[in-house]
């Protein structure tokens, strides 16, 4: 339904600069995950999309309509708070209605409902007037100030923290109203349409039996939920999302993330969501931009970032265990090229790295950085196409399904290898570390872009 | 005897003791019908009446009458002679004190109870025995030492004897074993020991009594029931301790409340005999509707000052409140220039007494033509109240919206609302505690306010607020203008109950707000 574009976005408070000359595009109903450690900027591209917070330069696009200085409700979006923002003081059912009210009604039945409000305050007072009238004739003056003043800022104490009760005074009085006039009428047309709306919402997030309930009465995770029906209800052209999950215990967060998915997949809604957790960058976006320190490293999906990081920074941020990192020179050797570092000998073939090799021939006698998987490192069995080397084993960390293994090589250079299931290696035993050609990544170590 | 249903529970205190039977109406009426604790049970509760007894007499008429006697019969009488001030406050002094130590003493006596109890996990049937024996002997000697020392407290204080007793020694007229200031020692000391034993008994009571309730519930384990008596029973004396010492602090908190409750529900002769709450529901009604229902000089009533002072206090919340929630809302929320400055401005109004305004605001005031007419100084007043109270209400409101996420603003903004909207909607209604706590005590300033009203307003006024009806009260045909006490003190309670009313009414909204707001 809407893209979503950044055209050379800057945003600085002062004299820091937290976004820097941003271009990102995306796309219709795409789940774009902007992902990134905590003040690298990410919240603040959420928020100036939002309209919370303004641009300091560059241009943002909504659905191709320049949304740049256009407030925060002239944008169609709908935004999931990382502290929910539940109204405390509205039932969930007005929570999520509260968008749709300010949408759906137009200005004369704004006017109208207001008019219709303020005539209910006046009955309201009247008959405050007339008890506090007549027991004033019964009981004196005093007691009919008492009344008078009493009754009357009862009142609008309630109103004030009830505002359930004065919806439901506006709602008395167009009934009442809708007799004799037909934008009375529209105004219940529209409420009930409201009421489908919110049902489907709760229907689909199977909160329906919470509609009465105050947000302080439920659980963290029906507080989500509420809050993702606040901002379904409106289909907006975009959801923005800040750090959803993160106020939820893990297991919860878990089934969360998968639901998210399969909602978004089904709403078909363009989707901005920021987190600083790479499992749920990696499991719930169609594609993922990585932020540091105000500029995007890179987009692409999630099997891009992984597999082929253009950055040493998204190499090093996706993944767990992190990427090994091996900084060495590059040397013309006997048969092709070979990386030298403390105490290491990497060969480099020709035949086996391809591409790579003839972009590595520019940095001879220059280093690099090569950067390795620790699920693609082998152990103990040989295999075709890798370069290999002798290691020591430092320590043992068994998990479960994977076992990571801390290894030493050459000079005091640290590699961490995963293998699945439990490993028999133990602490001091050595062993043959096996590096495939094709899972070897190369950065250039000043520039830190990937090399090949 | 001890058998419940089939099976043959002993009472695990006191082992295996001889059972008596006894007949099952006191078993049915819950009393503990073995031997020794029987016999404990009745001792107590002669003693528990005659404590109570005495202790009313202590605490409450003497003192109370004293004070009241102190305070109040000095104006009619001021017979020097018969009547001097001092024994009266070294009497209300000396009780004061006393009734402290006692209940000091209580606390500490429970306590070391507790300890020795809890540390030897369960008192033995020696121990016990030896408790209420000692207690027991302490309590008589000690009665038996009042009795024969005739210093019991009703006595003391009713003859005056601290004042008089050393005159009579010397004259011969009452012989008595010691001279005035001994026998007052001794009397502390027998009276110390009195209560000891009296809360020895105490304690074993209740333990038997609620021994007796495990025994009854027919508890499995048999060492249990006194087990789980004593340990039921100290959470009991913990909370005794903590309400012991509360206690404490309210009769000094309410005592003149109370006070002025039972003289407005005195007649004047009453007062002038020394009699405090003669006939309390006839004075009752005599005095609150005589307030009430008199017109008084000048078109002044309690009624007209009533609704006044409403006026000047609602309106000075109100009018206070709506001026100045947007300022302390923008303070709050928005970045502006000069933004310190303005605070800092708004914080200096309230560094300076507001008394040394007086006359320059009544300067000003007389000049608009806000003096002129009585409707005018009403409104000049509310005028003057109001702005007074905004740079307080700005400051304490200032606070309390920074307290309300920005968030929950954010989210209203992104569902549509406008910035004034988002404000009205959310803010404000969140607000409302704060706004309740703030408007409350601009309230009160308003009612309580006296000097400013005085000025621009002045007594006897259709439009005096209450105040200012203090002077109402006044016997013009006495030489001294001496106050009617009687209708003072009604006038007094009649000004206070709204304000009571209020405090209670909104107590669950003042406490949020006076915590969440907060003055930084």
């Amino acid at each position: 339904m809407a893209e979503v574009k950044f055209e050379n976005v800057t945003k600085a408070f002062g004299e820091t600069v937290a976004v820097r000359d941003l271009n990102l595009e995306i796309h219709d109903k795409e789940f774009l995950v902007l992902v990134g450690p905590s003040g690298c900027g990410k919240t603040t591209t959420l928020r100036m999309l939002a309209g919370l917070e303004d641009t300091t330069q560059g241009r943002i696009y909504i659905d191709g309509k320049d949304v740049t200085y256009l407030p925060p409700k002239d944008r169609d979006i709908a935004m999931v708070f990382q502290s929910y923002a539940l109204y405390p003081h509205m039932n969930v059912y007005n929570n999520m209605a509260f968008g749709l009210r300010n949408r759906l009604v137009s200005t004369s039945m704004k006017q109208l409902r207001a008019g219709v409000t303020l005539i209910m305050w006046f009955i309201v007072i009247a008959l405050i007037t007339a008890i506090s009238q007549i027991s004033g004739y019964i009981f004196g003056q005093a007691f009919y100030s008492m009344m008078m003043f009493g009754g009357i800022g009862a009142f609008f104490l309630a109103l004030g923290l009830y505002p359930d009760f004065r919806m439901a005074l506006t709602w008395k009085g167009m009934i009442f109203l809708s007799k004799y006039s037909q934008l009375a009428h529209e105004y219940i047309e529209i409420e009930k349409t409201i009421e489908d709306r919110v049902n489907w919402a709760a229907e689909i997030l199977e909160i329906p039996e919470l509609l009465n309930r105050k947000p302080r009465q439920l659980s963290g995770g029906q507080r989500q939920r509420v809050a993702l029906g606040r901002a379904m209800v409106r289909q907006p052209k975009v959801f923005l999302m800040d750090e959803p999950l993160s106020n939820l215990d893990a297991k919860l967060r878990n089934s969360m993330r998968a639901e998210l998915a399969t909602l978004q997949s089904k709403l078909e809604i363009t989707t901005v969501y920021v987190t600083h957790d790479q499992v749920e960058a990696m499991t719930l976006g169609h594609r993922i931009a990585v932020m540091n320190k105000g500029v995007i490293e890179q987009i692409g999906t999630p099997d891009e970032v992984y597999s082929k990081p253009e950055t040493l920074f998204v190499a090093g941020f996706i993944g767990t265990p992190t990427m090994n990192f091996i900084k060495g020179k590059v040397e013309a050797g006997t048969k092709g090229l070979e990386l030298v570092s403390l105490g290491i000998n990497l060969h480099l073939s020709k035949e086996e790295l391809g591409e790579k090799f003839t972009r590595l021939q520019h940095y001879e006698g220059k280093e690099v950085i090569l950067g390795i998987r620790p699920e693609n490192i082998k152990i103990d069995t040989q295999i075709k196409f890798a370069a290999s080397l002798p290691g020591t084993v430092t320590f043992v960390e068994p998990i479960g399904s994977v076992t990571n293994l801390f290894f030493e090589i050459g000079i005091g250079q640290k590699i961490t290898v995963s293998v699945e299931g439990y490993h028999k290696i133990a602490r001091g035993d050595s062993s043959t570390l096996f590096f495939p050609y094709e899972m070897m990544h190369f950065f250039d170590p000043t520039s830190g872009k990937r090399i090949a | 005897m001890a058998s419940i249903g089939e099976k043959k529970i002993e009472h695990p205190s006191l082992g295996s003791a001889e059972q008596i039977e006894l007949p099952e109406v006191l078993r049915s009426l819950g009393i503990n019908v073995e031997h020794t604790s029987f016999m404990v049970t009745v001792f107590t509760a002669i003693s528990v009446f005659w404590a109570f007894w005495k202790f009313e007499n202590l605490l409450w008429n003497r003192v109370s009458y004293r004070i009241g006697l102190w305070v109040f019969s000095r104006p009619y009488y001021e017979d020097v002679e018969k009547y001097p001030t001092g024994p009266y406050m070294q009497e209300m002094i000396t009780t004061l004190v006393l009734m402290s130590i006692l209940i000091l003493a209580y606390s500490i006596f429970s306590t070391i109870l507790i300890t020795i109890l809890s540390k030897k996990g369960t008192a033995t049937r020696k121990s016990y025995l030896a408790l209420t024996g000692i207690s027991f002997l302490v309590f008589l000697m000690a009665w038996w030492a009042e009795q024969s020392f005739w210093v019991s407290p009703n006595n003391w204080f009713r003859t005056e004897l601290g004042q008089l007793s050393n005159e009579y020694w010397k004259a011969g007229i009452i012989s008595l074993p010691m001279s005035g200031d001994k026998a007052f020692f001794l009397f502390i000391v027998f009276r110390f020991a009195e209560v000891f034993a009296l809360l020895a008994l105490s304690y074993n009571l209740a333990v038997d009594l609620v021994a007796y309730r495990n025994y009854r519930k027919e508890l499995k384990e048999k060492t249990i029931a006194r087990e789980t008596a004593v340990w039921t029973f100290q959470r009991i004396l913990r909370y005794v301790l903590f309400y012991t010492v509360m206690l404490l602090f309210l009769v000094f908190t309410l005592f003149p409340v109370i006070y002025t409750f039972l003289v407005s529900v005195s007649s004047e002769a009453g007062l002038r005999n020394q009699n405090l709450a003669d006939h309390p529901i006839k004075n009752f009604v005599l005095n609150y509707s005589s307030v009430i229902f008199t017109r008084e000089r000048g078109g002044a009533s309690f009624q007209t000052a009533f609704r006044n002072s409403i006026f000047l206090g609602v309106g000075t919340a109100i009018g206070g409140l709506s001026i100045s929630l947007p300022a302390a809302y923008a303070i709050a929320r928005f970045r502006f220039s000069n933004k310190k400055p303005i605070e800092f401005l708004i914080l200096a109004t309230q560094m300076f007494p507001g008394i040394i305004l007086l006359i320059p605001q009544f300067l000003i005031w007389r000049e608009l033509g806000l003096l002129s007419t009585e409707n005018r100084r009403l409104y000049g007043t509310l005028l003057a109240y109001f702005a007074g109270s905004v740079a307080y209400t700005v400051w304490m409101m200032k606070g309390y919206f920074e307290t309300i996420p920005r968030d929950l603003e954010e989210a209203a903004l992104i569902d549509g609302s406008s910035n004034f909207g988002a404000f009205l909607r959310i803010s404000l209604p969140l607000a409302a505690p704060g706004m309740v706590a703030v408007g409350i005590f601009t309230f009160l300033g308003a009612w309580n306010e006296f000097a400013l009203a005085q000025i621009f307003i002045g007594e006897n006024k259709p439009t005096s607020p209450l105040p200012l009806l203090f002077y109402s009260y006044q016997d013009t045909s006495a030489p001294d203008n001496k106050p009617f006490f009687q209708l003072l003190a009604a006038y007094s309670m009649l000004v206070a109950l709204p304000i009571i009313i209020l405090f209670l009414s909104l107590q669950r909204l003042l406490a949020r707000g006076a915590t969440a707001g907060g003055v930084k």
